[in-house]
């Protein structure tokens, strides 16, 4: 089957098997590094990528449904200047998630942080998919609320 | 940092590797599909070299040859065009096994370690009482009477004589029974304890994958290890190629439990096979896997008048998977936490090693050190609560100024323990919540829950004991270049904090200009060996060795010319115990435990620690946060957002940077146990979930 999608601002044909899951798309077609991670849904949140901006567990994500879609992994996002909004959050707070979930943590926060939703509960609901305890709820929150305040104030320089 | 290899997609071929549950058993045929030529089938015997991972002396099969020895065994590599052809081919395999499992010795090694007699306590004390007249006697001079009388009558014609040496006789038989004392043997109080812990297995989430491609005559072989030199060495092994031609590129990696150190070698080293039989770039990907063999301490403390504990026996049993790795290393990690800092007259310590149908698992973040103290402190908390005290009094009131000298372990300093322990007691309300604890389990249905809180403290140790140290040669090699730059040459994937602190310590001994002038190379030609991070002892007596040929490096450099390379031992090989202590620490948790649902659940932790050094104490903090959080999990409780960690620093005058990695998860394991045998009122095997809860519950109702 023939699948077209955007996957980190590239434009792409793929030639796949209908129920291929996008995280063994993103590892083995791809070769994208920052997908390592195939649980085959156990839910170890450790395979988050960012849907048309909606982070959601890649191995739950059959090929059909990424037609027509824009996937951005870890790979692309850390390019990104909201990602360097991000890492200076961690900096500031002196919390930085452990490595093995660095990728799909990162990514849930930019998730909370483009939805505008940076509230204790939603950041602990968002923070659920995620089995990783390398950091307590209320150091995310921390971590959330200091790279909402910084981008927040990139905005306003900007405009 | 992982290198930035650019790996060559072109031609490339992938694998997976086929293993069997029929564990213990001998192979009597592979039956392997037809395949076309894209395909290729890896084997035992097709293997180039030798078919051995080889770390410090002990050996270990790469691949299952005539028995399976383990579930992750690998028996078969299948290598297809593409994953998924693999994953197809690889259905088609089977294996055909003898019917009879292999017959196992039940305890591979034991090792006795002691002072004192400890024959003496299991006897008992000896008491001698002096008796004046007991019922007894009194019924036997009655008898002798009664028996002197009738001798009278019949003797009454015989001469005086005789009738005087009989009655001095008597006299004298009188007087013995009046001295006579009477030895009672009372046995001492005795305390004994079970301590397990069930095997944990460990299978990441994420795949990793060892690639492998030829460029010109060399060999390169990207994985993520823990371990480099391992690699390049498995891989020369294995394929028989030249060692000096093989390039090792360490991938990115996030290890939780030292998986990455022996299992990326093995797949390396099949994959690097794979790829020179080929003659094309191979890729197999798998998951790492570790395990925690079943522990067990049993032990028995005899307590004298006062109930001061004055000699204890112990029987440490460790599985150590299925095969036999640094067993003697294991047996002195284990031993050096089985010993209790509270003062006895004898002791006597077995460890005894056991191999079952298990992954190998001789290092699951700790070699047993962690495990061991934290059945001893466990054990000290039975014990205070025998003698009714809380854990926190016993603990100030058994431990002395200072602990005795072992094999083992110094004479450390007990009251650095004593003072983090009253700091945690406060900061935790111990004793307050103790009390109310007990006292709440009573009646748990009036609350709807119950809570426990455990306490526990301890020395730290790190890295590989002084005795393997001088079995092992372990260097460093820095070398002053002639552009001015230091070149400290390792094996072991220099990162993290503490390759902050030693480029500092060469800036300010050297002199140099700046920090950027120190390059860590961390290549396959290296001439030190690490181990995994909980192994490094190079951690803390690095910094020190690493100072003093700084020095040296110095001194030459006024007389040489430049460029100089000074090669030293990583660790001290002279230090006269076989570990040194590097940090202190003590903790304590709070557990609540709902009568409903029975899910354990930590409330709040309490830890300090007394350390040396401190490079950046925020991450200091963030990284004992995630081993204690890791550790919490693996003993299978429930983590929510209410969950405090409060975590403190005080500093020793010590120089070297300390490990908190082997005293954190004792003092969590430990800790937790007493919480949740306080919360629960019945001894707890970890990991524990909310069935076992309920299970030990229903136990407790039936009796």
């Amino acid at each position: 089957m023939k699948i077209d999608c955007v996957i980190d601002g590239k434009a792409l044909s793929l030639s796949l098997n209908s129920n291929k899951p996008l995280s063994l798309i993103l590892a083995e077609d791809i070769q994208n590094a920052s997908i390592s991670s195939h649980c085959n849904g156990q839910m170890c949140g450790l395979c988050v990528v960012l849907m048309d901006g909606k982070a959601v567990l890649s191995c739950l994500i059959p090929a059909f449904e990424i037609r027509g879609k824009t996937i951005i992994t870890f790979e692309g996002y850390a390019k990104t200047k909201n990602a360097k909004d991000i890492e200076k959050a961690y900096d500031l707070t002196h919390l930085r998630p452990c490595q093995s979930c660095y990728n799909a943590r990162t990514l849930l926060i930019e998730s909370l942080l483009s939805s505008n939703l940076t509230s204790r509960e939603d950041v602990i609901r968002e923070m659920e998919s995620l089995k990783c305890h390398c950091l307590e709820a209320g150091d995310v929150i921390r971590i959330v609320q200091a790279a909402s305040e910084i981008r927040r104030k990139r905005h306003a320089r900007r405009s | 940092m992982a290198d930035k290899t650019n790996v060559p997609r072109l031609n490339m071929r992938y694998g997976l590797i086929y293993t069997s549950s029929e564990v213990g058993r001998k192979i009597k045929e592979i039956k392997i599909p037809e395949l076309n030529q894209k395909y290729f089938i890896l084997r035992a015997e097709s293997l180039q070299g030798e078919n051995l991972l080889e770390f410090a002396g002990s050996q270990m099969p790469v691949m299952a040859k005539d028995a399976v020895m383990y579930e992750e065994e690998p028996i078969v590599a299948v290598i297809a065009p593409d994953y998924e052809s693999a994953a197809i081919a690889r259905r088609e395999i089977a294996i055909e096994t003898g019917e009879e499992e292999i017959s196992e010795e039940a305890s591979l090694y034991q090792e006795d370690y002691g002072w004192g007699n400890i024959e003496d306590f299991r006897l008992g004390w000896k008491e001698t009482i002096k008796r004046e007249k007991p019922a007894e006697s009194v019924i036997k001079e009655e008898e002798k009477e009664e028996k002197a009388a009738e001798a009278d009558e019949e003797k009454s014609g015989e001469g005086e004589e005789k009738e005087d040496t009989e009655k001095e006789e008597v006299a004298a038989e009188e007087e013995k029974t009046e001295e006579e004392e009477e030895v009672i043997i009372h046995e001492y109080k005795k305390v004994s304890t079970t301590f397990s812990l069930d095997p944990i297995k460990y299978t990441s989430f994420t795949f990793f994958s060892a690639t492998c491609w030829s460029e010109g005559s060399s060999l390169h072989v990207m994985v993520p290890t823990q371990y480099p030199k391992l690699v390049a060495d498995t891989v020369a092994r294995v394929t028989g190629f030249d060692r000096r031609k093989i390039i090792i590129h360490t991938s990115q990696y996030s290890e939780t439990s030292d998986e990455y150190l022996f299992y990326p070698a093995i797949i390396a080293s099949i994959t690097a096979s794979a790829s020179l039989s080929m003659k094309c770039p191979v890729e197999i990907k798998t998951r790492a896997i570790n395990r925690r063999g079943a522990i067990k301490t049993k032990r028995i403390t005899y307590l004298n008048n006062d109930l001061r504990p004055i000699a204890e026996e112990v029987v440490h049993t460790l599985d150590i998977g299925a095969y036999q790795m640094l067993e003697r290393e294991v047996e002195r990690h284990a031993m050096t936490g089985i010993i209790p800092s509270y003062p006895l007259q004898a002791f006597k310590a077995s460890i005894k090693i056991e191999k079952s149908f298990n992954f190998p698992s001789f290092i699951y973040s700790s070699m047993g050190y962690s495990e061991a103290l934290a059945a001893t402190e466990y054990h000290s908390s039975v014990l205070a609560k025998e003698i009714g005290m809380s854990p926190y009094e016993f603990r100030l009131w058994a431990l002395k100024d200072k602990r005795k000298f072992t094999d083992y372990l110094p004479a450390t300093q007990m009251g650095d323990i004593k003072r983090l322990l009253t700091d945690i007691a406060m900061k935790s309300s111990f004793s307050r919540k103790w009390s109310s604890n007990d006292l709440g389990r009573s009646n748990p249905s009036l609350l709807g829950y119950t809570k426990g809180i455990g306490i526990a403290a301890g020395t730290g140790i790190a890295g590989f004991s002084t005795s393997f140290v001088t079995e092992h040669e372990y260097q460093a090699k820095l070398t002053y270049t002639q552009r001015g730059a230091i070149v400290v040459d390792t094996s072991a994937y220099s990162r993290g904090t503490a390759v902050n602190f030693w480029k500092k310590i060469l800036k300010e001994e050297l002199e140099l200009p700046s920090e950027d002038s120190v390059l860590f190379s961390n290549n396959d030609h290296s001439t030190i060996d690490s181990g995994p991070k909980i192994l490094s002892r190079f951690i803390c007596s690095f910094s020190k060795q690493l100072q003093t040929n700084a020095r040296k490096l110095k001194s030459l450099k006024e007389t040489e010319k430049l460029p100089i390379a000074i090669t030293f031992d990583v660790e001290n090989r002279f230090f006269p115990c076989e570990f040194d202590e590097s940090a202190y620490a003590a903790m304590a948790i709070e557990v609540m435990l709902p009568e409903t649902s029975f899910s354990p659940k930590v409330k709040e932790v309490w830890a300090e620690y007394s350390v040396g050094l401190i490079a950046d104490s925020a991450i200091l903090t963030s990284s004992i946060k995630q081993l204690i959080l890791r550790t919490l999990i693996e003993c299978g409780m429930e983590i929510d957002s209410s969950l405090r960690i409060n975590i403190s620093f005080v500093r020793r005058d010590a120089e070297g940077i300390a490990s908190v990695v082997s005293v954190t998860k004792a003092i969590v394991i430990s800790s937790l146990s007493s919480a949740l045998e306080q919360a629960i009122g019945k001894r707890v095997t970890l990991p524990i979930s909310a069935e076992d809860i309920l299970h030990l519950r229903r136990k407790g109702d039936e009796n």
